[in-house]
């Protein structure tokens, strides 16, 4: 008998596992890093496909970290704590996106002779 | 008065218990984690813009040992599963066991901190430091940050293991808080890491 039972309480915070969830967290994030590292390093897909690969694996592997490591769910973890994650999430893409579409945006203006294109 | 008697109150509310420690506290402690996350988004926004501004130096391709990426890699993924098999450990009171994963968690901690110093002391005596274009700049800060993160988690959970275990302090419910706060901080710093992988070494190195 266990001598503790571990109960899924709403509000309780981020500290519900098992041996068995981490480990399966474990072996799933194992996998995924040596996708992304197989298509870099083996060079199995075409160049141009591996990028959209590499995203594709991160994004899962961030995914199984949130939901097999901080167990962040629906009903396990506070609203707020949720309402928080978003509002960084937000944040996080105005600023990343933004950085690279403006300074792109702004390599493209300074292209030699780009002046000289658009004048008439 | 009142308000005195209400400050009294918050600073004296004791954890419920070692498994359910105060929810405002681990409120406070993932709304830090997130400003940290916003930090860490800046430093990725920087090396994003400036990844192919290489100065004539090195890029990816001829620097990044993928290698000893993915054994750092490794290690990250191992201490944040054996962190969280102490936390199960601390849920069911084996505090050896719990003691033994902490440990555990350090020594992949170390491995990991010892592989990036010493890619760093390679690229520096290879002429490739932060000083040779602001491609490595960027590199050097946002790899370093996370690098000193790791460190000070580090050291953090030295502080808990000579709590529990020198100071015999054993596992009040106040270690149950600390246990999980360091637990989503490392948890934290892995996800970054999942994040300078990919974007940094193995999208650097493609190109």
């Amino acid at each position: 008998m266990a001598k503790t039972p571990l109960h899924h309480e709403p509000g309780s915070g981020t500290g519900e596992g098992s041996f068995f969830s981490y480990s399966l967290g474990y072996v799933l994030a194992l996998l995924l890093s040596f996708v992304s590292f197989g298509c870099v390093m083996l060079h199995v897909i075409p160049g141009r496909f591996v990028f959209i690969a590499l995203i594709a694996t991160a994004l899962t592997q961030v995914y199984v970290h949130l939901h097999f490591y901080l167990h962040m769910g629906r009903n396990s973890t506070p609203r707020w704590n949720i309402i928080v994650f978003a509002f960084a999430m937000i944040v996080i893409a105005i600023l990343v996106g933004g950085s690279i579409w403006i300074m792109a945006s702004a390599n493209h203006q300074m292209m030699p002779g780009y002046n000289a294109m658009q004048m008439p | 008065m009142s308000e005195t008697a209400q400050q009294r109150h918050v600073h004296q509310e004791p954890d419920r218990d070692l498994d359910h420690p105060h929810p405002e506290t681990v409120f406070g402690f993932w709304v830090y984690i997130m400003t940290d996350c916003m930090i860490f988004a800046s430093l990725f926004a920087v090396f994003a813009v400036q990844r192919t501004a290489y100065a004539g130096g090195p890029n990816g391709h001829d620097l990044f040992d993928l290698k000893s990426t993915l054994l750092e890699t490794f290690l990250l993924l191992t201490s944040s599963t054996t962190c969280g098999y102490a936390m199960v450990c601390l849920h069911q009171r084996r505090q050896n066991l719990m003691g033994l994963f902490l440990l555990l968690t350090l020594a992949c901690g170390l491995g990991f901190v010892g592989l990036e110093v010493s890619e760093f002391l390679k690229l520096i005596a290879e002429n490739a430091g932060p000083d040779r274009s602001a491609f490595l700049s960027a590199f050097f800060i946002l790899v370093g940050t996370h690098g000193l993160h790791v460190t000070c988690g580090m050291l953090w959970m030295l502080v808990l293991l000579f709590d529990i275990f020198i100071r015999k302090r054993g596992l009040p419910p106040v270690i149950g808080r600390r246990l999980l706060a360091f637990s989503l901080f490392w948890h934290f710093l892995d996800i970054i890491w999942i994040c300078l992988f990919t974007f940094v070494y193995l999208n650097g190195y493609l190109t």
